[in-house]
């Protein structure tokens, strides 16, 4: 389990012949670890981009950002790469699997990617398949599975490398409310059964409902529309 | 799961694209493979037998008629020049070595030469073999033809072609290809040797002595004379001597061998230059194609490409993955052309004999091959490196946008 600090974060929009826009800035935010934090916001407010941040797919304008006791804004992108391996999972509005490879496989990647060797990372795909509930469908390709059934398989993979921090951009925008509450329980049991560090960005109520902290975008950032030089 | 597997499962997912960029290359190749074999051995059998020869000299007429009766074993001779021709020539100060050459008999479609012992002398060039005993690849040479002693020495084609072997008794034909008729007397020569393979028009001849040639009932009548003398110059200005003297005799014709086959190769070359155009235009097109598709695949791939750097695979790990693809594919497909070119020469090198007089081994490989190969394979890479660089300049959060 990873706690998240932001300190001093600042995040602005390259503009092309006009001076970078401020897209948002945070003094100081803090997730304490094992937390399950929903942020909220209207679309375009910035929630993705600041995932992308806490995920090191994109470095702040300024700022830090620590993962556990990494500060991931001071590490190179190759090192940053090899961090986000082994420690944050990632979950995207659509699943995003690979379509040339089976669902066990598109699991086993992830946990081959963070170092795990063949066999075992090939075993612990097929126990998360088993967790979340697909493991009958291991061999299906993304084509052969539902919408659900892939945001799952999505799921496991955001878990093969065992991370301690999970990071779901919109993760049930695709599922019909049946699914939706479906893949929230099941977040929510994966999270408490691993110790997982959840941060989780939404714009729907009935997602936020289920989260006992939800934040509101708003609330974090102190000068939303500010211009800088 | 390693960066390998993907491009595997990649390549096997995408089978039809990947099968068809596949075959342009393979179509490439092996048209680039076929024409760098046919012209290969063409240069093979122009080059080899004229290579370290001296002068031909023969009766007057062309001189590229004389080098190609006498060294290709092609077409008619000239005529006849006398032995006493052969003796004065023999004992020239310039000259080391004299070689003569009677024509115009035949075993079964086979030329006949009829020559000396000097054929075998380690001063008579052969393409395969730098020492006398090395020239025979089974057997003996003829020695001097004592009474009722007449011997043959055989190249490997006709070897293979007729089954002949030593200790087989031959019977020669007077004339050769269609107009070659029976002698009066049935006149047979033991086999004794066979040449070693040289892969040029020697190994189609059938070697005999010319005693025993010219003392054949037909072959004695009027002045006794041989086709042409091959002769080996002394080191030097030796040559340049010899050509001097024998260009003012009106009752010869000489012709340094090395410029008519560079004649010769110089009408074969301009086809067979035009032919590697046609065949690397072809590569090129293939090629190109393998371009297009890798462009078009770019905005398709680029959702695969940002989802593996969100899970962490560095950004060169993946452009190393999108060229090691394109090689792979480049590189499956040129191995395949590469064997499909010897495997149509081995099905249709039957009918290339009939139709051009030679037939290119399949099972010879040429530098050119290889090549051709690593061309293609390095211009697939490149291909390969157009989405690699996409996933490479962007920044991961962009191309994740782009794609969702």
């Amino acid at each position: 389990m990873l706690g998240v600090q932001v300190e001093e974060l600042v995040v602005r929009l390259p503009r092309p012949g006009a001076a970078s826009k401020t897209l948002f800035s945070i003094p100081r935010w803090r997730v304490e670890p094992s937390a399950r934090v929903c942020i909220a916001g209207a679309s375009g407010s910035g929630k993705t981009t600041l995932l992308h941040v806490l995920a090191g797919l994109r470095h702040p304008s300024a700022g830090r950002v620590t993962v556990g006791q990494t500060t991931l804004t001071d590490l190179e992108e190759t090192a940053r790469d090899a961090f986000r391996a082994r420690n944050i999972g990632l979950v995207f509005q659509t699943a995003r699997l690979l379509p040339a490879l089976t669902a066990l496989e598109n699991v086993a990647l992830a946990a081959s990617v963070a170092g795990i060797a063949r066999a075992p990372a090939r075993e612990r795909a097929r126990a998360l398949l088993e967790q979340v509930g697909v493991a009958a469908r291991a061999s299906g390709r993304p084509t052969e599975l539902s919408v659900g059934e892939r945001q799952r398989v999505a799921i496991a993979r955001a878990l093969a490398a065992e991370p301690g921090l999970l990071l779901a951009d919109e993760p049930t925008a695709s599922l019909d409310p049946a699914r939706t509450d479906g893949t929230i329980t099941l977040l929510h049991d994966i999270a408490e059964r691993h110790g997982t560090t959840v941060v989780l960005v939404t714009h729907e109520r009935e997602v936020q409902a289920r989260f006992d902290t939800v934040i509101r975008l708003e609330d974090l950032i102190t000068t939303p529309s500010a211009e800088s030089a | 799961m390693t960066p390998w597997d993907l491009i595997l499962r990649g390549l096997r997912w995408r089978w039809v694209a990947t099968v068809l960029n596949g075959l342009g290359v393979a179509l490439g190749v092996c048209v680039v493979c076929v024409v760098l074999l046919v012209q290969s051995d063409l240069r093979q059998r122009f080059e080899a037998p004229g290579r370290d020869y001296g002068l031909v000299v023969g009766a007057p007429g062309s001189a590229q008629q004389l080098v190609l009766n006498a060294v290709f074993h092609q077409g008619e001779s000239p005529g006849v020049i006398p032995r006493s021709t052969v003796r004065e020539l023999a004992e020239h100060r310039s000259t080391a070595l004299a070689v003569p050459y009677a024509v115009g008999d035949s075993f079964r479609g086979h030329r006949v030469v009829a020559t000396t012992e000097a054929f075998f002398d380690e001063r008579f060039p052969h393409p395969a073999a730098s020492r006398p005993k090395d020239k025979l690849a089974v057997g003996r040479s003829f020695g001097p033809p004592a009474a009722g002693v007449r011997e043959a020495v055989i190249g490997v084609g006709v070897r293979d072609a007729i089954g002949v072997r030593v200790g087989d008794k031959v019977e020669l034909s007077h004339g050769v290809e269609d107009g070659a008729m029976a002698h009066e007397h049935e006149t047979l020569w033991e086999v004794v040797g066979v040449l070693e393979e040289t892969g040029t028009a020697l190994d189609e001849v059938v070697l005999i002595h010319l005693d025993t040639f010219l003392a054949m009932d037909e072959h004695a009548g009027g002045t006794p004379g041989v086709s042409a003398v091959l002769l080996f110059p002394r080191r030097g200005v030796h040559t340049a001597t010899l050509l001097g003297e024998l260009r003012q005799r009106s009752d010869l014709q000489v012709a340094h061998v090395a410029t008519e086959v560079r004649r010769l190769l110089s009408l074969v070359g301009r086809l067979d230059a035009l032919f590697l155009w046609v065949a690397w235009l072809v590569s090129i097109v293939s090629i190109t194609s393998i371009f297009a598709s890798s462009y078009l695949s770019t905005h398709a791939r680029k959702g695969q490409f940002a989802l593996l750097r969100a899970l962490g695979l560095p950004r060169r790990t993946i452009v190393a993955m999108s060229v090691a693809e394109a090689a792979v594919l480049t590189l499956g497909g040129a191995v395949l052309g590469a064997l499909l070119a010897h495997g149509l020469l081995w099905i249709g090198g039957g009918r290339i004999e009939h139709a051009v007089g030679f037939g290119p081994d399949p099972a010879r490989l040429v530098w050119g091959e290889g090549l051709a190969v690593l061309a293609v394979v390095a211009a697939g890479a490149c291909a390969g490196l157009m989405p690699g660089l996409r996933a490479f300049g962007d920044d991961v959060a962009t191309l994740l946008s782009e794609v969702e």
